[in-house]
């Protein structure tokens, strides 16, 4: 009944010992069809895209010889190319950021105890059950200049928009594409946000509504630090969804007119699909993958000094 | 007025203009599809149609094959969510309540998928589908769209394991519950919900997706409803927007009602979770 | 029922060694409550036990088997959690019946014992209700319902009076050790709470940073605590210490010093062996006498800066033989902040510990 000390492990510990660690390897068994899954869909492709962008390929996919970097070249001296990169900054930038200027807002409200804050929330979050296909087409339709819903609404308010083609300039359909892309990343980005407000503890509103701040003062020193995390989650994944995003500009314009609205992703369609390059098409995702893997290493590279500064 | 009912009404006011920009094109898709071709390309175009016209819808299912890219695209839908749902559930489970090598490489892992978008890779996926026979096969698309979604089943499946108090488990193991029957009758109910959001949301996102279906699936016949939504615009000499707009009802409409009800059982999943 | 043997049980989290060699008989019926501080790895042996947690090193028996291998759904043990871990989708009655239900019983047998459980335990009319529409007493009853329902082996509570308010746990305290009287369930009791170990304890088993201090009766413990430890963790007031060095008088009768004071307390007789020893000179607030007085010279005198009044007893705060010393007292003492008072102890009370090991000496 006394305390002995032992330091040593007893036999015994030793029997128990083993049968523990070949049990968490064999816990391995759980996550292997997933990675498996993954390797094959998504290992493969990755490996094929590598090796044909440094391939010569044929329209009918057939490796004709070693390209080296003559694929890289191809589209780095292809003006299109580097409008479409510029256009890419531009579209991700304004969507990125118009996102998180409208989401952050509107979580805020849809977090507040209101009257039908449940019907608010669904139809807000609405846009992200519809496909981007279909979401492009029916603005595709809604701005149509001959019988558009919009014209037709603007020229009920007496503006003086009868007939406008909103698709046929460049300018324009980019704005308006970046306005649909906006309405779509909404949702999820909101879903976030409203996850990170409701992490937030009651209690640290009210401490600091005892400390005398106004609720002003508790949504910019409260509210906003406490989100911060979350609104990087939100940024880091809608930089990679919207960089990638394909169907509003592919469906809405096509990359046209003129290649004015045309980003990688569509010149790189373009390129595989239209025209048949696809050892270019794939130098091309080889270059966007690095792109978003520079961003990657940059956003880490950010926050890593950040944490280690405050 | 009481004040809540102010703070309601300017609650709503606030969310009015963004709510407009997200309605204004149901209003449109639903006021389209219910007019007659002519009615479009009127010179006075107006907001209400004529009558309920209903003859887009079965132009649709009768001339254009629509009922085919409708089965095709639940086909599709629920295959990927089964079999994400088939391989997430472990991985979520492991990582969320067992020791496991290699944890943390799992989970940057998963992050790397989600870097690389299905679109980059169209070439490779191509490749690959054409090297197994699979361009033009439904099944293709199932195991694509479960590859890339998986990672998103197997976080949100994560984060609602782990509200699940560990204590539960181990009182139903204290109570004789086999490993097997207290993951059925105890953690199972419990995650229920979760595991139901889950599967809607890749329901929905498999259902949505556009580039994998309109690049692996080549034959008409096999085009999922957003794919042959889109066809539909380009295929004819002048686009008939009243189809399009029946079409994109049809394939939006009960997307939209699943999605939103989401919301109810989410919002009591987590006040059934949130007991201890 | 059963007994339950731990033979030289220890634990480690990788070159962390939390448990060091634990080695404990509990017989069969009999309550036993181990306490400590937290972090001494109460809670991790009771869930060795429980089987929840490897067993790094050491046997643990129940009625003589090694069951260190067996999983916890064949140790057919029965655990109260802190929390309490009753699930949430399912009513009281279900939640009482669940291990039946799994064992295979059929159903009007399952009735009938989740209903004797809820007589026992005055839950019967909540029987339909589901978890979160219980109030956290109610709780608290189920799940010891949903362990007295199956008749297991033992009973082991892991500080399951923690969730509850100071009034309702002396409430559910009284409950429990009625409970035990009833059913004579082997059970082992963990709580941070030595009142708690105290009051409902056929034997205390004491811990501190993974090793067993003392194991005995609740009296064994107040009366004779065999390290400081013990002495200054059972009991309240926690019991006061003065350190000094053993002297031998003119007759070398043992005696010491306290503080700066020209003190003279004389010790027993047994004491003898350890003249030039430094120790601590252990006494409860309980075992030391207050009179007001003027400082006189030879004995403690202490200053009072603090009077607690509880109604049936007086606790002052003193200042005396330069340290703080706490004195409780059965008389309405009619003192105030910055009186003088004599101290004496009670000199069959002292509990004497060597100064380095911690371990008693008398």
């Amino acid at each position: 009944m006394q305390a002995t000390q032992t330091n040593d492990l007893a036999p015994s510990g030793r029997r128990a010992r083993k049968p523990r660690e070949s049990r968490n390897l064999s816990n391995l068994v759980f996550i292997l069809p997933s990675i498996a899954l993954s390797l094959t869909i998504i290992g493969y492709p990755i490996f094929e895209v590598l090796r044909m962008a440094v391939m010569d390929v044929n329209r009918f996919g057939k490796i004709r010889g070693f390209e080296g970097f003559g694929n890289f070249i191809k589209i780095f001296s292809d003006p299109v190319f580097i409008q479409s990169s510029w256009q890419t900054l531009i579209w991700t930038v304004s969507v990125v950021g118009g996102t998180v200027l409208v989401a952050v807002p509107v979580a805020i409200v849809l977090n507040e105890d209101f009257h039908g804050r449940s019907i608010a929330r669904t139809i807000i979050l609405l846009p992200w059950a519809v496909s981007l296909a279909m979401t492009a087409l029916v603005w595709r339709f809604v701005v149509n200049g001959d019988f558009g819903t919009l014209n037709l609404a603007l020229t009920q308010l007496g503006l003086p928009f009868n007939n406008h083609p909103w698709l046929a300039d460049a300018q324009s359909a980019f704005a308006i594409e970046i306005l649909v892309g906006i309405l779509v990343s909404v949702p999820f980005t909101v879903t976030i946000i409203l996850g990170g407000l409701t992490s937030i503890p009651v209690t640290l509103y009210e401490a600091a509504a005892m400390d005398g701040a106004t609720r002003w003062q508790s949504l910019r020193r409260i509210t906003l630090p406490m989100l911060s995390p979350f609104l990087q989650i939100a940024i880091v994944l809608n930089v990679i969804y919207v960089f990638n995003s394909f169907p509003i500009i592919w469906i809405m314009t096509n990359g046209g007119p003129a290649n004015g609205t045309d980003i990688l992703i569509t010149y790189v369609y373009k390129q595989a699909f239209a025209f048949g390059k696809l050892d270019v098409a794939a130098a091309g995702s080889v270059v966007m993958f690095l792109m978003l893997l520079c961003f990657s290493v940059l956003y880490l590279f950010m926050t890593r000094n950040r944490s280690t500064d405050g | 007025m009481s004040s809540k009912a102010k703070f309601s009404l300017l609650c709503w006011g606030a969310l009015m203009p963004l709510m407009v920009v997200i309605l204004f094109p149901y209003a449109t898709m639903l006021s389209t599809a219910l007019k007659r071709k002519d009615e479009i390309f009127q010179f006075e175009i107006s907001w209400l149609p004529d009558g309920l016209y209903l003859g887009n819808f079965v132009e649709l299912f009768v001339n254009r094959g629509f009922g085919q890219a409708i089965f095709n695209s639940i086909y599709i839908s629920v295959g990927a969510t089964l079999v994400s749902l088939l391989v997430a559930l472990p991985a979520a489970y492991a990582l969320s309540r067992l020791k496991l090598p290699g944890k943390s490489t799992f989970r940057t892992y998963l992050l790397i998928t989600q870097m690389i978008s299905p679109i980059v890779l169209i070439v490779g996926l191509f490749r690959l589908f054409a090297y197994l026979g699979m361009i033009n096969d439904l099944n293709a698309l199932v195991f694509a769209h479960s590859a890339f979604y998986m990672a998103f089943a197997v976080w949100m499946l994560q984060s609602y394991f782990d509200t699940i108090p560990k204590d539960l488990e181990e009182a139903a193991w204290m109570d004789g519950a086999s490993r097997f029957a207290s993951f059925r009758r105890v953690f199972l109910p419990l995650c229920l919900p979760g595991i139901a959001v889950t599967s809607l949301f890749t329901f929905v996102n498999s259902w949505n997706e556009y580039a994998m279906a309109l690049t692996i699936l080549r034959d008409g016949s096999l085009q999922t409803a957003p794919v042959r939504i889109a066809f539909l615009t380009g295929t004819l000499y002048e686009t008939e927007w009243n189809i399009i707009m029946a079409a994109t009802l049809i394939a939006t409409l009960p997307v939209a009602i699943v999605f939103a009800s989401i919301q109810s059982y989410l919002i009591r999943g987590l006040s059934l979770g949130g007991v201890k | 029922m059963s007994s339950i043997e731990i033979r030289n049980v220890t634990k480690s989290y990788g070159a962390l060694q939390v448990l060091h060699g634990i080695d404990l008989n509990i017989v069969d019926e009999e309550f036993v409550v181990l306490v400590g501080p937290s972090g001494c790895g109460k809670s991790t042996l009771l869930r060795m036990i429980a089987g929840l947690e490897e067993i790094s090193g050491g046997d643990v028996l129940i009625d003589g088997d090694r069951i260190n291998d067996v999983s916890p759904q064949k140790r057919d043990l029965a655990m109260v959690f802190q929390s309490y871990a009753l699930y949430p989708h399912m009513t009281v009655a279900e939640n009482m019946g669940f291990s039946l239900s799994l064992s295979g019983a059929k159903k009007p047998q399952i009735q009938k014992e989740v209903g004797e459980a809820a007589k026992i335990l005055h839950l019967e009319d909540y029987l339909e209700r589901l978890p979160k529409n219980l109030s956290g007493g109610q709780r608290q009853r189920v799940a010891m319902g949903r362990a007295i329902v199956r008749d297991p082996k033992a009973f082991l509570f892991d500080e399951p009076l923690s969730n509850l308010d100071a009034k309702l746990r002396t409430h559910m305290r009284a409950e429990i050790r009625q409970l035990h009287q009833t059913l004579n369930a082997t059970s082992v009791y963990v709580t941070h709470d030595q009142i708690e170990a105290m009051t409902l304890a056929d034997r205390i088993v004491v811990m501190n940073a993974g090793r067993i201090e003392q194991v005995g009766s609740p009296i064994e413990l107040f009366d004779t605590p065999m390290t400081k430890f013990v002495a200054g963790f059972i009991g309240a007031p926690t019991m006061n210490f003065f350190d000094g060095c053993v002297q031998a008088d003119v007759d070398a009768n043992p005696y010491i010093t306290l503080g700066a004071d020209n003190s003279h307390v004389p010790l027993p007789e047994g004491m003898k062996n350890h003249v030039g020893q430094q120790v601590s000179i252990g006494i409860r607030p309980q075992h030391i006498l207050a009179e007001p007085a003027a400082p006189e010279s030879g004995m403690i005198t202490g200053s009072v800066s603090l009077v607690e009044q509880t109604g049936c007893e007086t606790n002052l705060l003193l200042s005396a033989a330069g340290q703080q010393v706490t004195v409780q007292t059965k008389e309405r003492m009619n003192v105030a902040t910055g009186d003088w008072v004599n101290l004496s102890l009670k000199a069959d009370c002292l509990h004497i510990f060597d100064q380095g090991t911690g371990r008693r000496l008398n």
